[in-house]
């Protein structure tokens, strides 16, 4: 029956720990797919910033170029002489006829020619606009030459640029950027796939997840500003606290189960333990009916035949007894139950307490006589004392109905009983029985509990010393076992109210 | 009556022309500095006197020649990128050593010189901003942060350090970039013409870079070529123990330049046309020339050798060939000087004369050139494997040259352009051709930059 519930509890606890798995997980995917889109979508926003700078450098590189075709021939020398861009200026008439330099070899000649020949071809080939000016590369020996060139209504500017004072101004240009962007790293690839250029983070080079690449204006077309950048997942930061978070969760929910695994077990056991006391107590019960009844009818039978037996003397005792035994019984489950509940109430009556004690002890003296069991009492407690009579004489009951059940090989029973420092009662009850060991000492007084439970062992119902001692504490002291070398040895304390 | 007052005023007015144009000469000599003239020059033609009757090619050579520096009273301020390569292959022993040698140059600098200090690796950083010498303390210990890894971008190192250098431009300073790199450039243009280009771009600018090749790594034509189209020194250093050496002969040129940014105009007469210089980087428009050495060092020699096509003439006429202008700034006095030289041929029928006016001095250089210009093809020959090829022209070179020796009536010089040459047939068996193509590379840019001065670092 257990074992399935226990089943049950196994199979709700995996399900919730795969619920809180599954749940992390999405969770954590959704986050990274968000991070990584917006990562995505400012890489690109950045990269088209860098793109944009690059190209209205670029443009501004054309527009200075542009200015060439209004100077003077004597700017255009000292132009040539001095700026480290401009390597080389010619300038033609609309009708091809050269005007500055004034002289060119023939070799530049024919070059030149050749520059003005791309120009109209680029010009043809643009259908709508006009184009005023660009930029064109020429290949001499496998060098690169850009040229630029620009036209206006009567003239045609060609300019030959020192091309690594270009590439230099551009590198100073890019070194002195300073919208350096953050966690990527940038790279110029030149026409011919070479790196012209990098910056940035250079780590991400290596372990890059992720890089765009966006294309150069003239004169640079071919080329490339490429970029590389790392998507963050969740930092491994917040991962690490995330596993903390679900392995947190499990070791919760572990020992959550445990717990109630473990209270489960003790309300079953609890569940036996009322059984096998009912059990007992039915059993309890019936033994005295039983003698009651057989007694019951042996003087029915006798008072017939022989009034004034002395059987029926013997019967009458019995019955007496068996009836003291089952009030009792009676009045150890009703008070247990009231203790329970809270309910049970002291009724402190004035005596005298030699009387008490022989009261309490009156019903087992048949028994004990039957097994040749002396009771020595030693009474040091002044005469008249204000306690619960019922309830002392429970305390009493329970103990002595203990001896004559478990301890009935005993041939003294000591009971001494003085006043102690407190203003107290203390009685101390031992026997000389086989004792109670270390082990159980505390056990004993749980409720249900019994030394063994066999029920062919003396028969009882494992409240009474549980109830004692609780009544003992109701009336403002403890019941407790004392070490003793042989037997048990019980000590009572209560409370006495001023006489 | 008329006549003789005429006369008399005419002698009158040429006196007092005289007088005046003596009185400004001695004026002038009042206001001349103490100090001798930087340089001293010597146009001349290779040839004086020219057969009549047919177009003749002929060279025009200037000898330049810095003032010896011992006579100078100050030395010149500087303005010095270093350019520090630190990429991964510096680590190490050669990065210990380039800091020391930096840390002995900077200590070297004065309150009033100028210093930048820029590193690359994948990219270039600018360390040390251009700035004058006021916390050198503050620089040495910058210097002592740098460590090594990463890739080449030695196109933008040199480019920051010019950049950091125009900060602080200036005519009356020496500007240089020393750069110091053991490795390939592999970022960046890297080709050794791509960098020739940019020497000379900085060379308009008046910068000059001498490069340090440190190793056997580095590319050496790069290198050499970036020193070369910038007025530059080359340097090969093997071992980084020597580049303290290095540092202090380069340092040791750049405090001993007399006179910089010399530029040199040529302008030829009549029909005379302008055809190249030998081995420079000149302009030329119509019948003029420009060229511009960015400085010269105390004691040096350096020349140009301008060849050209001298028109048919008459026998017995004598013709102007060029007017040559050459202007520069005493390094020192800071002052703008100029120099003023015509040159003439005179066309003669006998080809004794002819024979006899030859200037065998520039015949030298001529051949010079013409000698290293083809030990280049050589080792061109020898990178493409041509190893039987290579050998061959070099032995060409070596009787040309050897015939040459032998007809020279000064024949030093070509001896020792003979020598080298001799040694080049040899290395190019070696089973270390690397180091020995960074040699010869050192040593046919020294020739190119006609350096006299001996850098004796190997």
């Amino acid at each position: 029956m257990y074992n399935k519930s226990n089943l049950l509890l196994l199979i709700l606890f995996t399900l919730t720990v795969g619920l809180v798995g599954w749940l992390g997980y999405k969770l954590t995917s959704q986050q990274d797919q968000q991070i990584k889109m917006s990562q995505i979508t400012r890489s690109e926003l950045s990269l088209d910033l860098v793109q944009n700078n690059i190209a209205n450098y670029l443009n501004s590189k054309k527009q200075q170029l542009s200015e060439f075709i209004d100077k003077t021939p004597s700017e255009i020398d000292d132009n040539i002489n001095n700026n480290p861009l401009i390597h080389n200026v010619i300038i033609f008439n609309k009708a091809k006829e050269l005007i500055y330099p004034d002289d060119l070899s023939s070799q530049k000649h024919i070059i030149a020619s050749q520059w003005l020949d791309s120009i109209t071809v680029e010009q043809e080939t643009s259908q709508n606009q006009v184009i005023r000016n660009n930029w064109f590369i020429w290949y001499d020996q496998q060098k690169e030459k850009y040229i630029f060139w620009q036209e206006n209504t009567n003239k045609i500017l060609l300019i030959e640029i020192n091309n690594a004072m270009f590439m230099a101004e551009f590198i100073h240009y890019l070194a002195g950027q300073p919208n350096r962007t953050e966690s990527a790293y940038l790279q110029i690839i030149d026409n011919s796939g070479r790196i012209f250029y990098q910056w940035g983070e250079s780590d991400l080079l290596n372990n890059a997840d992720f890089d765009i690449q966006k294309s150069l204006v003239s004169p640079l077309s071919g080329w490339s500003l490429r970029y590389y950048s790392q998507i963050e997942s969740l930092s491994s930061l917040s991962k690490g606290l995330f596993q903390i978070v679900v392995i947190g969760m499990l070791i919760l929910l572990s020992i959550i189960t445990f717990i109630l695994i473990k209270l489960k077990q003790r309300e079953q056991l609890e569940a036996q333990q009322r059984l096998s006391f009912i059990n007992q107590v039915s059993h309890e019960l019936k033994t005295p009916l039983t003698n009651i009844r057989l007694h019951g009818d042996l003087l029915e039978r006798s008072i017939k035949e022989n009034p004034g037996n002395q059987n029926a003397r013997q019967s009458i005792t019995i019955i007496q007894q068996e009836s003291e035994r089952l009030s009792r019984l009676i009045n150890n489950v009703l008070n247990f139950n009231k203790l329970e509940k809270d309910t049970l109430k002291l009724h402190y009556t004035k005596t005298d307490f030699d009387d008490l004690l022989q009261q309490a002890i009156l019903p087992f003296m048949p028994s004990f006589e039957q097994h040749n069991i002396n009771i020595e009492i030693d009474n040091k407690v002044l005469k008249s004392v204000k306690v619960d009579t019922d309830v002392v004489k429970q305390i009493m009951g329970n103990l002595l109905s203990n001896i004559e059940k478990y301890a009935n090989s005993s041939e003294i029973i000591r009971i001494s009983s003085d006043n102690g420092a407190n203003g107290n009662i203390n009685i101390i009850v031992q026997d000389q029985g086989n004792g109670i060991p270390n082990n159980v000492a505390t056990k004993v007084f749980e409720p249900f509990y019994r030394m063994h439970s066999h029920l062919t062992d003396a028969a009882g119902s494992g409240l009474g010393l549980g109830l004692a001692r609780e009544l003992a504490r109701l009336h403002g002291g403890d019941l407790t076992l004392l070490k003793s070398k042989q037997g048990a040895k019980f000590k009572i304390s209560i409370e006495s109210k001023h006489v | 009556m008329v006549k003789q007052m005429t006369r008399l005023l005419q002698t009158f007015m040429a006196l007092l022309t005289l007088v005046f144009f003596l009185n400004t000469n001695a004026s002038d000599a009042k206001k001349y500095n103490p100090q001798p003239k930087a340089l001293a020059f010597d146009v001349a033609l290779s040839d004086v006197s020219i057969m009549a009757g047919s177009q003749q090619k002929a060279y025009l050579n200037i000898n330049i020649t810095g003032q010896p520096t011992g006579t100078r009273t100050k030395r010149p301020q500087t303005n010095i990128a270093f350019v520090l390569d630190k990429s991964g292959s510096m680590s190490g022993l050669k990065m210990t050593q380039a800091k020391q040698a930096l840390e002995m140059a900077i200590s070297r600098l004065h309150d009033n010189d100028v210093a930048s200090l820029i590193v690359y690796d994948d990219e270039a950083k600018v360390l040390w901003p251009a700035a004058t010498m006021q916390n050198p303390a503050q620089l040495l210990n910058t210097i002592k942060s740098i460590g090594a890894n990463g890739s080449t971008a030695l196109f933008a190192g040199v480019t920051q350090g010019s950049y950091e250098i125009k900060k602080y431009l200036d005519k009356n300073k020496v500007n240089r970039v020393v750069l110091i790199s053991d490795g390939m450039a592999n970022v960046g243009p890297s080709k050794p013409h791509e960098l020739a280009e940019l020497g000379r771009a900085l060379s308009k600018q008046g910068i000059s870079v001498s490069t340090i090749g440190l190793g056997l790594g580095y590319n050496e034509d790069l290198m050499a070529q970036l020193a070369g189209h910038s007025d530059g020194n080359h340097y090969f250093v093997e071992n980084a123990d020597k580049l303290a050496n290095v540092f202090d002969s380069e340092l040791g040129d750049i405090f001993s330049v007399v006179a910089q940014d010399i530029n040199i105009n040529i302008m030829c007469k009549g029909g005379v046309k302008p055809i190249r210089i030998l081995g420079r980087d000149e302009n030329i428009f119509g019948q003029n020339i420009k060229t511009n050495f960015n400085q010269i060092y105390g004691n040096q020699q350096r020349h140009i050798t301008l060849e050209l096509l001298i028109p048919a003439g008459h026998s017995g006429e004598k013709m102007s060939v060029a007017d040559v202008i050459i202007d520069y700034n005493d390094a020192t006095i800071k002052k703008q000087i100029s120099h003023n030289n015509l040159v003439a041929v005179t066309f003669t029928d006998n080809q004794e004369i002819v024979e006899k006016d030859k200037n065998p001095l520039i015949y030298n250089n001529v051949n010079a050139y013409q000698a290293n210009e083809m030990s280049k093809q050589v080792v061109d020959l020898r990178d493409k494997g041509d190893l039987e090829g290579a050998k061959k022209l070099q032995s060409l070179n070596i009787s040309t040259l050897s015939k040459q020796v032998s007809s020279s009536k000064f024949p030093s010089k070509l001896k020792e352009q003979l020598e080298q040459e001799e040694q080049l047939l040899d290395s190019l068996d070696d089973a270390n051709w690397n180091k020995a193509r960074k040699q010869v590379r050192q040593k046919q840019h020294s020739i190119d930059t006609q350096q006299v001065k001996k850098d004796d670092n190997n």
